[in-house]
């Protein structure tokens, strides 16, 4: 009885897996995968501002972020607002290596070169870093509150953004001021233009790729492939299936490793 | 509950942390790949392939995205063999999507596969045995305590890398609650399910 049952209940076990599995795939759909968490900074002026959000674009809000000289000293800690957008001041024109930490374990790191910078920043030797001197620091430094209360992050950039805008205004019609102030309303519009393709290339490149799952699955089943090629490679006789599989397939695992 | 390289490498102790779990889980997996019976090799490629991808579902509880882990259906299914299939799984898912980096693979590999190995060695006997709504039972508390202790393991590492213990515990214990009932109820079906199916699948000793 067992016999003229068991290749049917073979092929539904199958057939259920396959449809089972693709069923879960599409179910949850793309924008529900979250959890990696991305961070995106980039230099405005000679302010920096990023972004932290998780994979699918949900922002990741109060999030603790830290800044890092290239010499490894912390420059500032700040938190993102409720959009996941966070902003400094750059003191010198120097790498900026930005550290966002949900404190669960997940993480993201971004370096920001410093020649994205203007060069009307001092080089970092001869920058004056908040953390020499807490006194003299330059009077638009305003990392250093932000910790406490994460709203002022975004008033403080809007109202750059604001008091930027302005002087790119009357630059259009007559007065054009500072070489300065020129770079710096180039550098503003710019940024605003290029906002909507960076978002667009984020959630392209969230989209979850198919054909990374496939191949990871094929990986998988080639693995076991070679393992069973090994096998059959090692085992002299048909009966000694004990001890040599596992040196067999042990030498298989690792070279998926790179 | 994939613990990030970037944080952990952060402080000294998280680096121990990394170099700790990659030693522990050549240990694992070499246990795993010894008692891996030729056999069993697609049955351990099949529930790679289940790890692999289940770790990329996210559904959204109260707000917070959490990801079926089914450490535990690998874990009933597989014993010892588990923690070579969630090292290949989570090379995979270090290589092709950045889901905690390669060098957090040693830490993750133990931080998700220990906890299957345990949830084996508590289940094992019903999955087995004759009644149905046990093996049920047993594959939902394997799923619910493979996701909860791999998320206090992951909890443990990232206090001992230096993390301040009340963020730590707010952050990990309540959002993996809801990733732990759902791994539950979906690791029971999948053991009812095997069970009616397959029963030889966990007949074999892993």
């Amino acid at each position: 009885m067992k016999k003229t049952v068991f290749p049917r209940k073979k092929s539904r076990f199958w057939f259920v897996l396959v449809t089972g599995m693709a069923g879960l795939l599409w179910g949850p759909g793309p924008t529900a995968w979250a959890h990696k968490i991305y961070l995106h900074a980039e230099a405005v002026g000679q302010k920096v501002q990023g972004r932290a959000y998780f994979r699918g674009g949900a922002p990741a809000q109060e999030t603790k972020v830290e800044v890092f000289l290239p010499d490894g000293r912390k420059l500032l800690e700040t938190k993102t607002d409720a959009n996941g957008e966070f902003s400094f001041q750059a003191p010198a024109r120097c790498d900026y290596r930005v550290v966002v930490d949900t404190g669960d374990g997940h993480g993201a790191e971004y370096t920001l070169p410093g020649a994205d910078l203007p060069e009307s920043l001092p080089p970092l030797e001869k920058a004056q870093l908040p953390s020499d001197k807490k006194g003299q620091s330059p009077p638009k430094e305003t990392s250093v509150q932000s910790p406490d209360k994460p709203s002022p992050g975004p008033p403080e950039q809007k109202l750059a953004l604001g008091s930027k805008s302005a002087p790119s205004a009357p630059a259009k019609g007559a007065t054009p001021g500072s070489p300065a102030e020129w770079q710096q309303a180039i550098e503003e519009a710019v940024h605003r233009q290029i906002q909507p393709l960076a978002r667009k290339i984020e959630q392209m490149e969230d989209r979850i790729r198919w054909s990374d799952v496939l191949g990871g699955i094929g990986y998988i089943l080639g693995l076991t492939g070679m393992g069973f090629y090994l096998l059959g490679m090692r085992r002299s006789g048909p009966s000694s299936a004990n001890e040599k599989p596992s040196a067999g397939s042990g030498s298989s695992r690792p070279p998926e490793a790179p | 509950m994939h613990l990030s390289e970037a944080i952990l490498a952060a402080t000294p102790s998280g680096q121990i942390m990394l170099a700790g779990g990659i030693l522990l889980a050549a240990g694992g997996v070499a246990i795993g790949l010894r008692r891996l019976e030729p056999a069993d090799m697609p049955r351990t490629a099949i529930l790679t392939s289940v790890f692999f991808v289940a770790s990329l579902l996210h559904v959204q509880v109260m707000g917070t995205p959490v990801h079926l882990v089914l450490n535990g259906l690998l874990g009933l299914v597989l014993g010892w063999a588990a923690m070579p299939a969630v090292l290949v799984g989570l090379v995979l898912q270090a290589v092709l999507f950045a889901f905690g980096g390669l060098l957090a693979v040693g830490v993750n590999t133990v931080v998700m596969g220990l906890p299957a190995v345990v949830c084996y060695y508590l289940f094992r006997w019903a999955t087995t045995g004759r009644y149905d709504g046990l093996a049920w039972a047993a594959g939902a508390a394997a799923g619910f305590i493979g996701v909860m202790l791999a998320a206090l393991l992951a909890a443990g590492v990232l206090l001992l890398a230096g993390k301040p213990f009340y963020h730590v515990a707010q952050l990990v214990i309540p959002v993996q609650l809801p990733a732990a009932c759902i791994d539950a109820v979906v690791t029971g079906a999948a053991v009812g399910f095997l069970r009616k199916v397959r029963p030889e699948v966990f007949r074999r000793s892993g």
